[in-house]
């Protein structure tokens, strides 16, 4: 009997490619949500002051990216929570998959996705400086021109392509861990409720914030890059060695 | 309350795309068939739109670039907005702060770059001094009125720029000022238009991507801005009488 | 050379224990049909062949190792049932092409000449097919996909009586074509036991019975005749099932008959029959006297 003995690699190579075909849609969403977040920008923030009287103003209008990272980011979450729901988890056992290939897969997924979804969100700058222009007329651009700083363009894309991956992992961390057992709702619950309330001995929000500064506040790019790996793997292994055991198309 | 509300609008986002999810997964047909492939054009067609999007505002940089920005603060003023130095601890806050009108107060120099405009205007026997709105609503220009003690018949007029500073940037120069009207021994003053005039149009790139820049460019988390009217000083003879329904905004400098 | 061994095998979930200890082997290249009452533990015991879910205590092997996360058991066996889905996107055509991807030996030509003989759009959804239609789709599939180990859950669910004879021949002509281990459970044994070579009866989480259909057949005879004739014969032998209709009654008992009793039968008017694989089946899963007429008396 001929018995055919893939690589892990193979199979995770052509599960890469299922799962890119089996959310093409989330592609889509990303595109209309980015290009949503380009119109909002490109209309631009409006800080009024008034002088004189009430009906005398002058206005500053701000235009800023910032929507479309954000955006970026939310995709990211909800795009991991979604990867492993059992529905999608029994669609890639519908074909050659052991638990590990198919995370490796979901993974391959994710660095993909985060590249896509940073450079769009990065690049989008240019659009809505372009539009802006066109739309409001010559602006005060207080960030350097990529044709003089390169760097600049570089260190965005890499800040961007991390903070979406990060976004990916822990949504697809909290989705595997609530697939394996629900009572991690409870604690995911508990840690939302630890992290909000306050009291004299307790202060959840600075802890929080401690958090979002460890990563928020990091201007060394080695410690940035260093962080950021190892939240990502981390993350990536949890998720990984508590769904091992886990019985599918149950 | 800005960072406590995210996460609710985050899991009302995810509750209704998993909603849109299971329906569909419900052997509904859809309304329109989209081929897969679609998808992948669409981002792909993004991507690029987005890439020649780069190049062209890359070319045009200085173009787009090439509003005149807002004067930064470097007058006198600025002490008082810099918020390393706690306003207590500002020497001679107050004095600093109503500067003009302290100085006129106080018979001193005012440094000429204050001055929008110096007028001179005849005297008669009276000055009217007349109001064209309400000058309790807004901001009426201040007016301070000194007799002078040499004896020629004519009106000085001093017009003292208005101050209008958001954050660092001092924008006096972009408000519009009504100036007074004279017709015989009579001075109006205007009501003002309604005004909204755009000053400034910023692009900043989003904060959280400039993490690893060396030259961080933020926005500011709030504006804080500062506004004070402008002041006309007038020198009038001695013997000038006032005629003024009101003199709440008339001040005299003894 | 074995392909499926189960030794000892027990699978227990929270509250109940589905298989109890059970133990079988599965020889390469026969076509075994697992059958069984509902929720014996047909579709657990096929499960945990094909590795979706890992056995409480006892051993798995297939293909010599164990299944449960194991890529080589993956790459060369297909489980076929109603719980086969792919994403919504896709369409029949992107189906087969993920197949044709993942299956060395699929049979690309063979797949779509049976998608266009069964009547498919080959743009029509894989989520919008009806219930009928995904299982012949799914079918297609496993047959297509040549795997060494092919397992079918209920294949036949939904489909229509000319699909699903349709279904059958078209298994039993590539099986015949290309030889390979294939398991394969229904409700419906009648429907089947010209295709099975060997049964594996799962009853009460155990293999109650594995052989060849005629061996299931031979365990029992049937007797017809006058009641008091028959209860006079059977006196101290096991009655599976009887069905009184009008003057004769129809009895199953075990086939433990001496020639010299079988002859006395013969002399008394009762007429001895071989049973149906069906009626075989129905005798060994029910218990004994007692069938859903007693429920009524």
């Amino acid at each position: 009997m001929y018995l055919n003995e893939p690589t892990l690699s193979d199979i995770v190579k052509k599960q890469f490619r299922f799962k890119l075909n089996a959310n093409a849609a989330s592609f889509s969403t990303f595109v209309l949500l980015q290009a949503g977040a380009i119109v909002l920008s490109i209309v631009g923030t409006n800080s009024s002051f008034f002088y004189s009287s009430d009906e005398s103003l002058v206005t500053i209008i701000t235009l800023s990216n910032d929507t479309n990272i954000v955006i970026a980011m939310v995709w990211a979450f909800v795009l991991g929570i979604m990867l492993t729901t059992r529905n999608k988890q029994s669609e890639s056992f519908s074909f050659v998959s052991t638990r590990l290939s198919n995370h490796l897969s979901n993974f391959l997924f994710m660095l993909f996705s985060s590249l896509i979804a940073g450079i769009s969100a990065v690049l989008s700058g240019s659009a809505i400086k372009l539009f802006g222009f066109i739309f409001h007329g010559e602006m005060v651009v207080h960030s350097s021109s990529i044709v003089d700083n390169p760097n600049n363009l570089l260190l965005q894309l890499v800040t961007a392509f991390a903070y979406i991956l990060l976004l990916f992992l822990i949504g697809y961390s909290i989705s595997s861990l609530v697939q394996t057992n629900k009572i991690f709702i409870a604690l995911f619950a508990l840690i939302w409720i630890l992290a909000t309330s306050m009291n004299g001995s307790w202060n959840g929000p600075e802890y929080a914030l401690a958090i979002i500064k460890f990563f928020g506040s990091e201007r060394s790019i080695l410690l940035f890059t260093l962080k950021f790996i190892v939240a990502i793997l981390g993350l990536f292994v949890i998720s990984t060695l508590i769904t091992n055991r886990s019985e599918v198309r149950n | 309350m800005g960072i406590n509300l995210l996460p609710i609008i985050l899991i009302i986002i995810i509750v209704l795309v998993l909603a849109y999810q299971m329906t569909k997964s419900n052997n509904q047909k859809a309304a329109f068939v989209i081929k897969r492939n679609v998808h992948f054009k669409l981002v792909a067609f993004f991507i690029v739109f987005l890439i020649m999007t780069t190049v062209v505002t890359e070319i045009f940089y200085s173009k787009i670039n090439s509003a005149t920005p807002p004067d930064k603060i470097e007058n006198h003023y600025d002490e008082e907005y810099n918020s390393s130095i706690p306003l207590e601890e500002t020497e001679n806050y107050h004095e600093e702060y109503n500067s003009i009108e302290y100085q006129i107060m106080n018979h001193e120099d005012i440094d000429s770059d204050l001055l929008l405009e110096k007028r001179t205007h005849p005297a008669g026997q009276t000055l009217t001094i007349q109001w064209e709105h309400d000058f309790y609503e807004g901001n009426s220009p201040f007016i301070y009125i000194e007799r002078k003690q040499t004896g020629d018949q004519r009106i000085e007029e001093f017009l003292y720029k208005p101050l209008l500073i958001v954050d660092d940037y001092d924008f006096s120069n972009a408000v519009d000022v009504t100036k007074p009207i004279w017709t015989d021994n009579k001075m109006t003053i205007p009501e003002k238009a309604i005004n909204d005039t755009t000053v400034a149009t910023f692009f900043y790139d989003a904060g959280l991507i400039q993490q690893l820049m060396k030259s961080r460019q933020l926005q500011s988390t709030g504006y804080s801005s500062e506004y004070r009217a402008p002041i006309i000083h007038l020198k009038i003879p001695a013997e000038l009488e006032i005629v003024d329904s009101d003199e709440d905004y008339l001040y005299f400098v003894d | 050379m074995t392909v499926v061994e189960f030794i000892n095998v027990t699978k227990s979930y929270r509250t109940h224990t589905v298989l109890k200890e059970i133990n079988f082997t599965i020889k390469q290249g026969v076509l075994t049909g697992i059958i069984g009452r509902n929720g014996v533990g047909k579709t657990t015991l096929m499960k945990l062949i094909v590795g979706f879910i890992e056995e409480t205590s006892g051993k798995v092997e297939v293909f010599s190792e164990k299944p449960f996360n194991n890529l080589k058991v993956s790459a060369n066996s297909i489980l076929v049932d109603d719980g086969m889905n792919f994403p919504y996107p896709m369409t029949v055509t992107d189906v087969l092409k993920e197949c044709n991807r993942f299956y060395v030996n699929w049979d690309a030509k063979l797949a779509e000449r049976l998608v266009n003989y069964f009547g498919f759009h080959p743009d029509a959804r894989h989520s919008q097919l009806s219930k009928g239609k995904k299982s012949t789709l799914n079918a297609i599939i496993g047959i297509a996909a040549r795997c060494p180990l092919t397992i079918f859950d209920e294949p036949t669910t939904g489909m229509d009586s000319s699909v699903r004879k349709d279904f059958y021949r078209a298994l039993l002509k590539d099986y015949l074509a290309h030889p390979r281990t294939i398991l394969l459970s229904s409700h419906h044994i009648e429907e089947i036991e010209d295709l099975l070579e060997d049964v594996l009866l799962v009853h009460e989480g155990i293999a109650h019975f594995h052989g060849s259909i005629t061996e299931l057949q031979e365990m029992f005879i049937t007797l017809t005749g006058k009641k008091e004739k028959l209860a006079l014969h059977t006196n101290g032998k096991t009655v599976f099932s009887t069905n009184n209709l009008g003057p004769y009654s129809e009895w199953i008992i075990q086939n433990k008959c001496t020639q010299k009793e079988l002859e006395q039968m013969k002399l008394d008017g009762i007429a001895i029959a071989s049973v149906s694989a069906n009626d075989a089946y129905i005798a060994l899963t029910d218990r004994p006297k007692g069938g859903i007429d007693d429920v009524f008396e």
